[in-house]
């Protein structure tokens, strides 16, 4: 039997205590639809700084310094400091070219007419394997809009929208799921389990094997139509007035892969 | 002091909880490494530092971290600290303090913190957190002896 004056039981009311107050503010969190944590993130954003979206904007001030000290040194180390900043342009200069690759792969799958096409970065994984993007409100990102890879296909949603960066969930993560469609309309719900993707209908209008793409949809909240997954390739198997496929994940996340936002305009 | 002091504390576990999420993003192309040193100071807290003190302390990290790393509700995140905390100071007292006893321990802390991950692929996962928890045991050791040696107690 603990003694009611033992300081280790004193301790465990301190902290049942402090979970009653966090239970509170979660509470109040939750009455208020999360603007609670919404006004803090918005106040708190410096501690977890965000790079500006079109962050590869080569910038000359940062020779500034040179510059100053110029006026001391002679024509010489100028001279020296154009070469530093002729090999670095060019070093930029590569570094776009690979981007412009990248990103004219994009274009030529997604229509720029209707959609708006931004080029997005991981900041961080969370625990429960979502990942932080930047880009959120500063750039009208609206929940369930897409993220797409350099092929056009979906590999992930934006769950959550803060000021200056989002929350999303990719096909790594083992909670994803996604509603898509096919050419015959037939409805499909598809999830993960982080290494495969389960495909299964959710309505059929037309019983055929011959599907190739699932599609998002306008009509599931999504800003089009985009290629979730490929099934040339994979067996489709069709019971019970269902249709079912398993297809294996090749897509790897990391902080230097290409992602791109889609949203309408 | 004492406010300058529990202060630092706060900078210095936002600076862990920070590094933690910096580092496991980088490393995210391979689930069976991770560097989880919010947890070994959680464990550290549990076991060998368990006070009120450190109750401020926890529920402002939650607080950071559900502002600033997920989509939580304010507060979720400090509850599951301070649950974590107590649950393990209270199998801690119960139980033997040897190195594989410690060693479980860590591991069913590493599940209560990824409790949420668990459930999806329950085989994978208690396998890779087992993976991933062995060498952030050691470092907790490691980290551990060093603390505890009081330098000025040795005799020379």
């Amino acid at each position: 039997m603990i003694d009611s004056n033992n300081p280790k039981r004193r301790v465990y009311i301190f902290y049942i205590l402090g979970i009653l107050l966090s239970a509170t503010i979660l509470t109040i969190d939750i009455f208020s639809e999360k603007n609670l944590s919404k006004y803090f993130n918005e106040k708190l954003s410096f501690l977890s700084p965000t790079p500006a979206l079109n962050n590869s904007n080569f910038n000359f001030s940062s020779f500034e310094i040179f510059e100053t000290k110029s006026r001391l040194i002679n024509e010489n180390i100028r001279l020296k400091n154009e070469v530093i900043e002729l090999r670095k342009l060019k070093i930029e200069n590569e570094k776009l070219k690979n981007e412009i690759v990248a990103n004219n792969s994009v274009i030529k799958e997604v229509d720029a007419s209707i959609y708006d096409i931004f080029k997005t970065s991981i900041l961080f994984k969370t625990t429960t394997d979502e990942y932080i993007i930047s880009g959120g409100e500063n750039i009208n990102l609206k929940e369930k809009d897409l993220v797409i890879d350099k092929n056009s296909y979906v590999v992930g949603i934006v769950t959550k929208v803060n000021q200056d960066r989002s929350i999303i969930s990719t096909i790594l993560n083992p909670n994803f799921s996604i509603e898509g469609i096919d050419k015959y309309d037939n409805q499909y719900l598809i999830t993960s389990d982080s290494q495969n993707l389960l495909i299964n209908s959710l309505s059929l209008e037309a019983e055929s094997t011959d599907i190739k793409y699932i599609y998002t949809d306008i009509a599931f909240g999504h800003p089009g139509q985009f290629p979730i997954v490929d099934l040339s390739s994979t067996q489709v198997n069709i019971a019970n007035n269902k249709i079912r496929a398993e297809q294996s994940i090749n897509f790897r996340i990391n902080n230097f892969s290409d992602l791109y936002l889609i949203k309408t305009k | 002091m004492t406010y300058l002091k529990n202060f630092t504390l706060v900078i210095a576990t936002f600076f862990l909880l920070y590094t933690e999420v910096r580092v496991n993003t980088f490393m995210s192309g391979n689930e069976y490494l991770a560097a989880l040193p919010f947890l070994i100071y959680l464990f550290y807290v549990a076991t060998l530092k368990f006070s009120r003190n450190s109750i401020i302390v926890l529920i402002l990290n939650g607080f950071y971290y559900d502002l600033l790393f997920t989509d939580n509700y304010l507060g979720y995140t400090s509850i599951k600290f301070l649950l974590i905390c107590m649950i393990i100071n209270f199998i801690f007292t119960k139980g033997g303090s040897g190195f594989i006893t410690n060693f479980l321990l860590f591991y069913v802390c590493t599940l209560l913190y990824k409790f949420e991950i668990i459930f999806v692929n329950i085989d994978t996962n208690l396998l890779y957190l087992l993976v991933i928890c062995f060498p952030n045991y050691l470092l907790f050791k490691a980290l551990t002896g060093n603390l505890r040696r009081d330098v000025f107690s040795t005799k020379i």
